[in-house]
């Protein structure tokens, strides 16, 4: 799988996900692992440009974005890649 | 085009490693009346659906503020139409149970009714955005518009039917207020298919005559296409700016009134404050159960049934009806009156309405995802994620419910590990409110806490052994975490009337049948032959009184039935304390009831449900053998 952007391999890429986001930061969803289907994601209304803040990190990391909050596990969330540094 | 189809393979649906693809038995239900329209309510879960099915059809449907609550298919006949509540769906692909069940109804629908949340539009709608594509009829309600509103979130409900050309109602289900409107467009049947279909799924079919049926099947097929193809990325793309535009059009979000329960969110989170949660929720339990009701309604009730009703009774049969065996059925030491009777009305119906009041409570305030969230790490632990404890709390109530509920968990091997636990070391509602009140007559919290602690041991264990033998991998959590309500009075009031009267139904044909039979065994000695055979394991192992072994021929049945001859026992006989304790371990790990097993038969196949019976009953007199040699000097 190759990046479209970067015109390089994804593992070559060091991507911030959401995993790395720190409690209280709000952030913007930039893509998805390519392995997975994006309609696992969309279907929580996670989609490339939606902006999500991270509430708490019990374990599982809870973000909220403008309608709902939602408890994603370490493992998925580390599928999720995210803009770098403050958005809002 | 090639529409590559799947049957949920574990490639493109990652949490998906159920290759069976069983269909639930309730799907059958659709062979009947083939004359009357079918109206089907569809949505995301948690949005409301069972409440508008109430409104719309009068039937009551279990509600409350979690997702999963609605597993299996509930239907009503109307004049006009059957109207059919699904389980909830996030979509229309393969990603669990709920999913596969939901799209294999809508392929019989006349009219979709598409119940979605204010609060959640926009995750909502995307599930909409698939219901439209399909060309089915299709009804948009838009329900809990008020705590949307409060949330600072307002719909132009005008705007939204022009943008996804559909008929779009809001309703507060609630309190029944716009379900009249929507109850009267489905009579006047005056409903159309959107015409905002996507632009691929319009190319895909513009060339070609299909029928409605075909057209559907291969929508669903395209649904659950090999990961992101060229043709799933593009659908995908266009429902989503099609939502965006939907939502942009009609919504407008302003700043939210400051709610008391917001605040809440970040102290159930918390490692510190999420615990003391935790074990505040059980000691409230504790105090209400055990202490509360059992300390003042049970020993009034069952006091006087005990001293009053059950001996003027046995005299009575004994002086009219002059005959032992009638005797020993009516009114002797296992008879229908003074035992089965006695203590379904004198202990189970007191302490089982004060435990299903405290669930409800638990249940609608939305503090169970939330425990979810918190116990993720602990569960992962023991192969399982933090929705397993959904199924757990509500086998808390009742185990049978609780194996039902399991089909919410997307793997294999999370139902197999979740039914396990339920089947050895969850008690159910009846069995554990008798528990508790033998437990806080012999010891209180201290002996409460490592009643607990055992149990969780036994959790853990075989959990861990479980999640080492199955070689599947587990799922991760991910879930939408419903707001925090204040629960509604009328629907605690009603789910407790509607679980009390299915729990009487049920079990009190098996408490009579039980002690009838356990009568004749007595009357005729057969008892007695089965302590002595028995005797090796109660009283060499266990060191309990040969009469225990009664007790565990009642939990062959049921565990509240044999949790009952415990409390029977307890009260009649000089067991120690330390004899009641391990009893009482010993009956919640012993085998699971009837009921349980038959529902495990259906999920898991006889071979699971066989191992499962034999492991409880190796684990229950093992631990029961530790405990009488390890905790005597606790007692």
């Amino acid at each position: 799988m190759v990046d479209k952007k970067f015109g390089l391999p994804y593992n070559f890429i060091a991507m911030r996900t959401l995993f790395d986001v720190k409690t209280g930061e709000t952030v913007k969803i930039t893509g998805f692992d390519p392995d997975t289907p994006k309609a696992a994601f969309a279907r929580f209304a996670l989609f490339e440009g939606q902006v999500i803040k991270c509430i708490a990190k019990p374990g599982p990391i809870v973000i909220k974005e403008k309608f709902q909050t939602i408890a994603i596990g370490k493992e998925f969330s580390k599928k999720i890649q995210v803009s770098k540094g403050k958005i809002l | 085009m090639n529409i590559l189809g799947c049957a949920g393979c574990t490639r493109c649906c990652p949490n998906n490693n159920n290759t069976s693809k069983k269909t639930p038995n309730n799907a059958k239900i659709f062979k009947s009346d083939p004359n009357l329209k079918k109206i089907i309510l569809v949505g995301n879960p948690n949005v409301g659906k069972s409440v508008i099915f109430g409104a719309i059809t009068g039937v009551y449907a279990e509600v409350s503020n979690y997702p999963g609550t609605t597993v299996s298919v509930t239907k009503a006949k109307m004049d006009y139409a059957e109207i059919i509540d699904t389980p909830g769906a996030y979509s229309l692909g393969n990603f669990s149970d709920d999913e596969r069940v939901t799209k294999e109804i809508i392929t019989e629908a006349d009219v979709i009714v598409n119940v979605v949340s204010a609060t959640s539009l926009e995750r909502d709608l995307f599930l909409t955005a698939q219901l439209i594509d399909l060309g089915i009829p299709l009804v948009l309600v838009v329900n809990q518009a008020d705590e949307a509103h409060s949330r600072g979130i307002d719909i132009d409900f005008k705007k939204l039917s022009e943008a996804l050309e559909i008929m779009v109602f809001p309703t507060i289900a609630t309190k029944k207020q716009g379900t009249a409107e929507v109850i009267e467009f489905l009579k006047n049947g005056a409903y159309n298919s959107s015409k905002k279909v996507s632009p691929l799924i319009e190319k895909m079919f513009k060339e070609r005559e299909v029928s409605k049926n075909e057209r559907i099947q291969e929508i669903l097929q395209l649904e659950c296409a090999h990961l992101n193809s060229k043709e799933c990325e593009e659908l995908h793309n266009e429902r989503i700016s099609f939502v965006n535009s939907a939502i942009k059009k009609s919504v407008t979000f302003n700043a939210p009134k400051k709610r008391i329960l917001s605040g809440l969110e970040h102290f159930f989170f918390h490692p510190v404050t999420g615990f003391i949660t935790t074990v505040f929720v059980l000691y409230l339990l504790f105090e209400i159960v055990g202490v509360w009701i059992s300390g003042n309604v049970v020993d009034y009730i069952y006091g006087g049934l005990e001293n009053n009703f059950c001996p003027s009774l046995r005299n009575f049969v004994e002086t009219n009806i002059k005959n032992g065996l009638v005797t020993e059925i009516i009114a002797g030491e296992f008879g229908i009156f003074t035992m089965a009777l006695s203590i379904i009305f004198g202990v189970l119906v007191p302490l089982l309405t004060a435990f299903y009041i405290f669930m409800s409570i638990l249940e609608d305030s939305g503090y169970l995802p939330r425990m979810s969230v918190f116990c993720d790490e602990a569960l992962k632990k023991i192969g399982l994620n933090g929705r397993a404890v959904i199924p757990i709390i509500l086998g808390l109530g009742c185990t049978t419910m609780g194996t039902i509920t399991t089909r919410i968990l997307p793997t294999n091997k999370e139902r197999m590990i979740t039914i396990a636990l339920l089947g050895i070391a969850v008690p159910c509602a009846a069995q554990q409110g008798i528990i508790v009140v033998l437990i806080a007559s012999i010891g209180g919290l201290k002996v409460w806490a490592l009643y607990l602690l055992i149990l969780l041991s036994v959790m853990a264990l075989t959990g861990t052994v479980l999640s080492k033998i199955s070689k599947e991998k587990s799922s991760d959590l991910f879930i939408s975490l419903p707001p925090l309500r204040v629960p509604n009075f009328v629907n605690i009031v009603k789910k407790t009337f509607s679980r009390m009267v299915s729990f009487l139904k049920e079990a009190t044909g098996f408490f009579v049948l039980s002690s009838i039979i356990i009568s004749i065994m007595n009357y005729f000695g057969w008892l007695k032959t089965i302590e002595k055979l028995l005797q090796p394991i109660v009283v060499n192992m266990l060191h309990l009184p040969a009469e225990f072994s009664n007790v565990f021929i009642m939990g062959l049945i049921r565990r509240d039935l044999a949790a009952s001859g415990l409390f029977e026992m307890a009260n009649i006989s000089n067991m120690t304390p330390l004899q009641v304790f391990v009893s009482a371990v010993v009956i919640t790990l012993f085998v699971p009831c009837i009921a349980m097993l038959i529902m495990v038969f259906k999920e898991r196949g006889i071979k699971e449900g066989v191992i499962l019976w034999i492991s409880a009953f190796c684990i229950a007199i093992g631990t029961g053998s530790i405990l009488t040699r390890v905790c005597g000097v606790l007692f």
